[in-house]
């Protein structure tokens, strides 16, 4: 893909990040943010805006009520409450809020999906075999 | 969650001549002992607590409730709900609104939004046609093309053939109702075989 690199290695705390009370890094954007390419993020994301590329965290991803997101989302728990398309990847649990709607196909340990969500795609679950590092 | 009530559902529109309960919906349960390997189509709600192997389809709700387990395709016009115990594994999922719930285990291609749950319902609610008469069933099965059918319809009861005249209708025959009531003078068609009792069923369109 050749968006523009953002790669933020686990680097992106000062300008970005917030520590949580548990020590864990957040990468939390607000509604009027867009981020455009590959992050790969050592913490959690909170995702809002608009997001399109590709977002790999250690940690959860939520998308926002309101958000629209293009990209390819892999993180431990992922909670998503906006508009997602892409694929999705949850090593744990993926969330999808009432007012998700998620086009794109999933792989998750444990799936929710609230009533009044939108879900086109495959729904793979079960243990999967581990692709952190991409292509 | 308040999912789990069997009959609290948003109404869908059933056809009224769906048989058994008037007015209200079809219900059907599968219990936790029970098995279903196959096809089923439902006009109502489903709820399967039991083990299928096979495609479910509802025009209503369908519940996969306690432990219950699904191994086929699943369309539901209305509502789809995964139990926690539950689990479905579908090649399909087509449903109108989908909730999951924590501990399910789910997985398929599933599809929602467009009404392409909603395709026609096919199945035969109205297989039984009007009663034709007995002249008709043993003039049509010669002629192949249904035509001859819905244009010896046209003529007045009184104007069909009683059963004695054993000639063949054209269908130039059965469009002039006089030809039709007079076969014994007109009738073109040399005298075939005793009528055979054969009545068709279906496949008429």
């Amino acid at each position: 893909m050749d968006v523009q690199e953002a790669t933020a290695e686990g680097t992106a705390t000062a300008e970005n990040g917030e520590v949580k009370r548990d020590g864990r890094k957040q990468f939390s954007m607000g509604p009027g943010d867009i981020l455009e390419g590959k992050l790969i993020y050592d913490g959690s994301v909170h995702a809002d805006g608009r997001v399109e590329g590709e977002v790999r965290v250690t940690g959860n991803i939520d998308v926002a009520n309101g958000a629209t997101v293009k990209a390819l989302l892999e993180g431990g728990n992922v909670t998503l409450k906006g508009q997602v398309e892409g694929m999705v990847t949850a090593r744990d649990k993926l969330t999808l809020g009432k007012n998700a709607r998620l086009s794109g196909d999933i792989q998750v340990r444990r799936l929710q999906i609230d009533d009044g969500a939108t879900l086109n795609g495959h729904v793979r679950m079960g243990d999967f075999e581990h692709q952190a590092s991409g292509q | 969650m308040s999912t789990r009530r069997p009959a609290s559902r948003v109404a869908t529109p059933v056809p009224a001549e769906n048989g058994s309960n008037h007015g209200e919906r079809n219900s059907v349960v599968l219990g936790p002992r029970d098995r279903l390997v196959g096809q089923l189509y439902i006009e109502g709600d489903l709820r399967v607590a039991g083990t299928v192997e096979g495609n479910l389809e509802a025009t209503g709700d369908i519940e996969i409730a306690g432990a219950g387990k699904v191994n086929g395709d699943v369309t539901a016009y209305n509502r789809l709900t995964v139990g926690s115990d539950a689990s479905l594994i579908a090649g399909d999922v087509r449903v109108a609104r989908l909730t999951v719930e924590d501990g399910a285990t789910f997985s398929g291609k599933v599809s929602m939004g467009k009404r392409s749950a909603a395709k026609a319902p096919a199945p035969e609610p109205q297989l039984p046609r009007e009663p034709q008469p007995q002249m008709l069933a043993e003039a049509a099965p010669r002629s192949p093309e249904p035509v001859t059918v819905q244009v010896a319809e046209a003529p007045a009861p009184q104007a069909v053939v009683t059963p004695q005249a054993k000639s063949r209708i054209s269908v130039s025959e059965a469009l002039n109702p006089k030809a039709v009531s007079a076969p014994q003078q007109k009738s073109k068609v040399a005298p075939t075989p005793p009528p055979k009792p054969v009545q068709q069923k279906g496949k008429r369109r």
